[in-house]
């Protein structure tokens, strides 16, 4: 892989609680090449969103992170003061929310908001702003955007509300960007429109994305690499294509299991994986899966298994070498 | 929004009318008259008195003769006043009122939003703390208090401001007053406006705010005042009625011969025609003040419908 364009080591971030400190993000690595699109799963509560957050500083009051390094190019954004951070938020990163119904200003004209970051990052005049403003919007596909450009967000559909954020996202033409659930709040149809934008607009620009999903569909869609998380750690990370083909922790596979099929036998149950994602605040002395997984064995429970590498860039935390192409 | 206006200025005279029409019933069942005072008036000047201000005639034949009188903008004699009219009286003391009125309203907002969003932006600092704890104070204290304290400390301690002379309030003594007057709503205003920030700056838009790299300054002011204003607008309503009815006992404490002061002592000697003046002003502030805060609704937040 070449030089990586994000590179973060041990990142961790726990939050304060009433019942004490819950660890969300637990030591990960995550590396991401310039115009590569990195996509990072696991199930609600697995720490995912919160680790993309991390990256920008963009966590509540409540969060404490930690990691040894958080490099974008040659700026270490964990040592990073605020000024710093700010000048490479809306700039050289830009981010796309979950929830488009929510995300935008209700009191400011969309214009207004998608010039922002270009007006105070590029330093462009009202006109000059709204003239690249106008244009973002044309790219994302906002149809009659010389009238619209001057309406609040209310009056835009959801899908069309989450193209603005992208365009807002995009404005400064940045070198990564990171998508944390883009596609959750939206209706099926509109999801598959998003995800093409985010595509087109990744090679378009060669632009790395860092693609926050539940969803492996998403994923194996838009996606050159996978990480999978679990309570708060990579369990399991490769290309799209070999993990797909060729899972090898068993939290994938039972992931991969659980996408329900069209072509299957109907009246089949759906696959689920049994048991509930753990507590956080449990403090793992051993491999965390190791209750809900299947192949469990004695040694599982005893140590917390590193990443062992599989093949040239697939990576797995699991101590069992299972059998290719087992089902779960 | 045109519909609408045009909807609450229609509206707005038949409320009043409703007002006086009370007023004037109201104040004429009170018992006692404006005749009526330790030593009583031979019984034959009493009659001629009534007779000269048509209190003898019934109380229909009165309020139309009013009625026709107030369609010509004529409020009538003051009955407690010889020589001067109502309208005189009113445009001689309303000025100092709605300066004192306007000085405290504007004192409230500037005082009680700033402090609100500081408090708001350093949540959970000492400045937060000391900030609520005035705040506190302010609703708590009521004028009657506050207000001869000021007077102790700057007037006759400090000799800062001195009384009004020959030539009315001076400008340092004005603001003791309205500052007086401004002390609870700004406390009100800071505590509603610190909530509301609070719950603004929390919301996902004012992240995606910081996610674009906008400063923390320009997300306070430009994202989440608006925000954060709609309660302190909800608010604004009523305390222009409080601060007209504050106004009465601010100008008594800083003998501010205003139109509280008037209304006061209208209503206690039965100032028939004097009162009415009175009410009428004092209801068509409110319903003006009220007109603006409702129609702000709407230049705060782009999504409120008016129909």
């Amino acid at each position: 892989m070449s030089e990586p364009l994000l590179h973060c080591s041990k990142l961790s971030v726990s939050f304060r609680t009433d019942n004490g400190s819950l660890r969300a993000v637990d030591g990960i690595d995550l590396s991401i090449a310039p115009g590569e699109a990195l996509g990072l799963v696991g199930e609600s509560g697995c720490g995912k969103s919160t680790a993309a957050m991390a990256i920008l500083g963009l966590l509540p009051r409540s969060a404490q992170c930690q990691a040894d390094a958080i490099r974008l190019g040659d700026t270490d954004l964990a040592q990073a003061s605020n000024r710093v951070l700010r000048s490479v938020r809306g700039r050289r990163v830009g981010v796309v929310f979950q929830d488009p119904m929510t995300s935008l200003n209700p009191y400011l004209t969309v214009g207004k908001q998608i010039g922002e970051p270009l007006r105070i990052h590029l330093g462009l005049n009202a006109s000059q702003a709204k003239e690249r403003s106008l244009a973002l919007m044309r790219d994302v596909g906002i149809p009659d955007a010389a009238t619209r450009i001057n309406r609040h967000p209310h009056e835009f559909s959801g899908g069309q509300r989450q193209r603005l954020l992208i365009a807002m996202a995009l404005a400064c033409d940045p070198e990564l960007l990171i998508a944390d659930e883009p596609t959750t709040a939206l209706d099926v149809t509109v999801q598959a429109q998003i995800l093409d934008l985010l595509r087109r607009e990744q090679q378009r620009r060669n632009m790395a994305l860092l693609l926050v999903s539940h969803d492996l569909g998403v994923i194996a869609h838009t996606c050159h690499r996978v990480a999978v998380m679990y309570a708060g750690r990579i369990v399991e990370t490769a290309n799209t294509k070999p993990l797909f083909a060729n899972p090898q922790h068993p939290y994938t596979r039972g992931l991969l299991a659980a996408i329900p099929r069209l072509d299957g036998d109907r009246g089949t149950e759906l696959t689920t994986i049994p048991g509930l994602p753990p507590r956080l605040s449990d403090g793992w002395q051993h491999c965390a899966f190791a209750p809900r997984c299947p192949h469990a064995e004695g040694r599982c429970r005893i140590d917390i298994p590193n990443m062992r590498q599989h093949s040239d860039e697939h990576h797995h935390r699991c101590i069992l070498d299972l059998p290719a192409g087992d089902a779960p | 929004m045109g519909r609408y206006l045009l909807k609450r200025l229609i509206q707005a005279p038949i409320v009043l009318f409703l007002i006086v029409t009370c007023s004037f019933v109201l104040v004429r069942l009170a018992p006692g008259g404006p005749f009526d005072a330790e030593r009583k008036v031979p019984p034959e000047v009493e009659a001629a008195l009534n007779e000269q201000y048509h209190l003898d005639e019934s109380i229909p034949m009165q309020y139309g003769r009013f009625l026709l009188d107030l369609a010509q903008g004529d409020l009538g004699p003051a009955i407690k006043y010889p020589g001067r009219s109502v309208n005189a009286i009113i445009a001689d003391r309303l000025p100092p009122t709605l300066l004192l009125g306007g000085y405290a309203l504007a004192l409230a907002v500037l005082i009680g939003v700033t402090v609100g969003v500081i408090g708001a932006r350093l949540y959970n600092t000492v400045f937060d703390h000391a900030s609520m704890v005035f705040a506190l104070l302010g609703i708590s204290i009521p004028m009657f208090v506050v207000g001869p304290l000021l007077l102790l400390a700057f007037q006759t301690q400090w000799r800062l401001v001195s009384p009004p002379g020959e030539y009315g309030p001076s400008f340092a003594y004005l603001s003791l007053a309205a500052l007086c007057l401004a002390a609870p709503f700004a406390a009100r205003i800071a505590r509603l406006c610190r909530a509301g920030m609070l719950e603004v700056v929390n919301q996902d838009f004012a992240r995606t705010a910081r996610a674009k790299g906008v400063p923390e300054w320009r997300i306070v002011t430009v994202h989440c005042l608006r925000g954060a204003l709609t309660p302190v607008v909800s608010f604004l309503g009523p305390a222009v009625a409080s601060v007209l009815t504050g106004s009465l006992v601010v100008e008594s404490i800083f003998l501010l011969k205003g139109l509280g002061w008037e209304f006061v002592f209208s209503a206690i000697n039965r100032d028939y025609t004097l009162v009415i003046g009175t009410v009428i002003v004092y209801s068509s502030l409110l319903i003006i003040a009220n007109l603006i805060v409702d129609l702000c609704y709407g230049l705060l937040d782009p999504r409120v419908r008016y129909d």
